[in-house]
């Protein structure tokens, strides 16, 4: 049985033969990932979008180049995570601001949040939006995209050494911003079933 | 086993490359040691959430706006890299292959002393060239 990465490179021969049509095939496995990333990476909608197509734009005029040893996956996660990287450094990213954080899509505070235990799933995604970008990445390639050590190195052009202390700094980061946010809002709930 | 092995155990157990015995020196560890059982149980729960949120999606228009960006013709249009360059390195082995055969044919005979003095004369022309050259440049260059 064919695996993903067979199939993703008899994709890529059609296409790099003119068959371009058959790039949708790529776009449609690989964009919910590739969105992800980006989302993830900027924290905002707009660019988010922006910055996934021109990575599949950029993938595809870069089909010649594709080297075959590594996974398709890989290689555009790559390309996503440089462009992320490229595009903070131009914008300068910070924390932040509250109406920007309500403007998230995992954000929409109302009155019943504020007495009901907020869901698991908004929790983890501010500890991973209030990562350093640098360990973010890594939680979310590691963890959410399940890319292994290797093709990490890959992505990010680190040697296997940098990747595992990273990672592991990044780990307990999560675990420390984990508690603080349940903490926070297990005394912020308390307070309020007090009134 | 101290709190500091044991961390690297919970380290290697998140990266699923434990062995049994590390298993079982971290799980007995872990009963004994409230602070790291705590870290460990934090730890677990902030990657397990991780690992099962699912992505976002992309927006409807994704591919769309792909598309009117890409030509889908780019690669049709393009030769194939393999074909030109035999072509090339064929005509490049064809014209050096002529030339040998025509200075073989016109020099490769003479007698030693004729040989070298007509290489002296193409010297000579090469020089005259050059001469030629450097007038051009300098009219040029002062009408410029």
């Amino acid at each position: 049985m064919a695996t993903l990465q067979d199939r993703d490179h008899k994709v890529i021969e059609e296409i790099l033969k003119g068959n371009g049509e058959r790039f949708h095939e790529l776009i449609a496995r690989y964009k919910n990932g590739v969105y992800s990333i980006c989302l993830r990476m900027v924290k905002d909608r707009e660019e988010a979008r922006d910055l996934a197509q021109e990575v599949f734009i950029k993938a595809y005029y870069s089909l010649k180049g594709y080297n075959r040893e590594y996974k398709f996956s890989t290689w555009i996660f790559k390309i996503a995570t440089n462009l992320c990287i490229d595009h903070l450094r131009k914008r300068k990213a910070q924390t932040l601001s509250l109406d920007e954080r309500l403007s998230m899509p995992y954000d929409a505070a109302s009155a019943e949040s504020v007495y009901f235990h907020r869901c698991n799933r908004d929790e983890i995604n501010r500890v991973i939006d209030g990562l350093p970008e640098d360990y973010r990445i890594l939680i979310i390639l590691y963890h959410k995209e399940g890319l292994s050590y290797q093709d990490i190195c890959q992505v990010l052009d680190l040697p296997m050494s940098k990747v595992k202390n990273r990672l592991h700094r990044a780990r307990n980061m999560l675990k420390e911003k984990l508690r603080e946010i349940k903490e926070e809002e297990s005394g912020w709930t308390a307070k309020e079933l007090q009134v | 086993m101290d709190c500091k092995r044991a961390s690297s155990l919970i380290m290697d157990y998140f990266d699923r490359n434990m062995d049994a015995m590390g298993q079982r020196d971290l799980d007995l560890h872990l009963k004994q040691c409230s602070l790291c059982r705590r870290d460990f149980q934090w730890m677990k729960e902030a990657i397990e959430g991780v690992e099962s949120i699912q992505d976002w999606q992309a927006p409807e228009d994704f591919e769309i706006g792909i598309f009117k960006e890409i030509d889908l013709q780019y690669y049709r249009r393009q030769k194939p890299i393999y074909k030109s360059r035999v072509g090339m390195w064929a005509a490049a082995s064809l014209y050096f292959a002529f030339l040998s055969i025509f200075f073989y044919l016109k020099y490769g005979t003479m007698h030693w002393e004729t040989k070298i003095i007509a290489l002296m004369k193409f010297v000579d022309l090469g020089n005259r060239i050059y001469g030629l050259w450097g007038l051009i440049g300098k009219v040029f260059g002062k009408i410029g």
